[in-house]
């Protein structure tokens, strides 16, 4: 429930940021949601997106998030360790506390790069992790000074 | 802003230049009708395509391997992206790419495409290639007075971006006449260590100036990638000793160049 719930705010968002309210049409097959949650990146594709807001979309339509779930759901006994190779991956959101943290902590960091100088119009500067745009999915996790 | 830097950066970023050499009459311009039109001719397009992969040959054979490699402003063919994805995953550096004009909702963009191999910086393989596009918000007079011959306006991007480049320091961007924009250097100002100018520029000797300027208001180094048509790409770097200031430029018309250069990173 509350996974559909983070999963339409995503979408909710991703429409936003690409002023556009066409979602993929793959997404209206019964059971295909989560197979083709990727195709959010084509829509975005020409959308300026800070990255701590890509990393909330990451987290939000991460597949490999959702790989992680489902594998403590099908292995629930303990016998034997899983190698740990989720260190690069999104972060997670479970509840909607956590979202709207991120949400949060996204916008602060874009109104501390807005300024106004010229016939008061707002320049927005975006701040992208050339990192993230690699594999890595948590941009600022060792940089804390770009946090702010 | 909490100044706290606990990267330990790298002493130099290595950027290669690659100046493509392109006639605008014979990109855009129709001479048996004697009309202007978008996007650029044909004979334009296969001779760019041919002139960026005889660049990327030659840069990636350079002894100081590039973590950047940038080419001019309006160098790219709009049918020609997948080729570029192809060389930046054989060359392992980031590209930055000047955009033929496209044709956007509103109007004609001038965009510019950041391509970033999936394992950057390091030297080993990449699989796919994650690309960020950016645009223009101030369009120069020539480039509206062409939008005007083709009875369209501009559609301009009011963003401006600050790329965190990790251990290489931060990347600010514009394109061309971009560079006249005050209210982009204010902010820039204390947060860049390298702006990349990527322009298809006439008035060469004017950006030189600004370049010396910009790269002590901002301070940072100052890299300005034109087409080889006109000329004059430039790196200025400012160092305290004054010989060491000049670290490329490449003067002449009409050529087609490919350079590496070093620059500071750290302090």
């Amino acid at each position: 429930m509350i996974e559909s719930t983070i999963l339409g705010i995503g979408a909710l968002l991703a429409c936003l940021l690409s002023r556009d309210f066409g979602l993929p049409a793959y997404w209206n097959t019964d059971g295909h949601q989560r197979a083709w949650l990727n195709l959010i990146y084509t829509k975005l594709k020409t959308s300026h997106i800070s990255s701590l807001t890509k990393q909330l979309l990451d987290s939000i339509f991460s597949k490999r998030n959702k790989e992680t779930d489902l594998l403590n759901l099908f292995f629930p006994e303990k016998e034997y360790e899983f190698f740990e190779d989720t260190l690069i991956d999104p972060p997670k959101i479970i509840t909607l506390k956590n979202l709207s943290d991120f949400i949060v902590a996204s916008q602060k960091v874009l109104k501390s790069y807005r300024l106004n100088i010229q016939d008061n119009l707002p320049r927005q500067l975006i701040p992208v992790s050339l990192k993230q745009l690699t594999q890595q999915y948590q941009p600022y996790k060792d940089e804390e000074d770009q946090q702010h | 802003m909490k100044k706290t830097s606990n990267i330990n950066y790298e002493e130099f970023l290595n950027i290669g230049f690659i100046q493509t050499n392109l006639n605008e009459k014979l990109a855009w311009f129709n001479s048996a009708t004697g009309n202007w039109s978008i996007p650029m001719s044909t004979a334009a397009q296969s001779k760019m395509i041919q002139e960026i992969q005889q660049g990327f040959c030659d840069v990636v054979n350079y002894s100081n391997k590039p973590q950047f490699i940038i080419l001019p402003e309006l160098t790219l063919p709009i049918p020609n992206e997948k080729t570029l994805e192809m060389l930046c995953l054989a060359s392992k550096s980031i590209v930055i790419a000047g955009f033929d004009f496209v044709q956007g909702k509103k109007g004609i963009q001038n965009k510019a495409v950041i391509m970033v191999p999936n394992q950057w910086p390091l030297q080993i393989r990449s699989r796919h290639v994650s690309k960020y596009y950016i645009g223009k918000t101030h369009f120069s007079i020539p480039e509206k007075d062409l939008f005007k011959a083709i009875g369209q306006s501009e559609e301009p991007d009011q963003a401006m971006y600050l790329f965190h480049a990790n251990v290489y320091g931060t990347v600010g961007i514009a394109i061309c006449s971009d560079f006249f924009d005050l209210e982009r250097f204010v902010i820039y100002r204390g947060k860049i260590q390298h702006l990349l100018v990527i322009s298809h520029n006439q008035d060469t000797e004017s950006y030189y100036f600004l370049a010396e300027a910009i790269s002590r208001i901002v301070f940072c180094n100052v890299i300005i990638c034109n087409t080889g048509f006109y000329g004059d790409s430039i790196a200025f770097s400012p160092y305290s000793d004054s010989y060491k200031r000049y670290v490329y430029r490449h003067k002449g018309q009409d050529l087609f160049a490919t350079q590496v250069v070093k620059l500071p990173v750290r302090g």
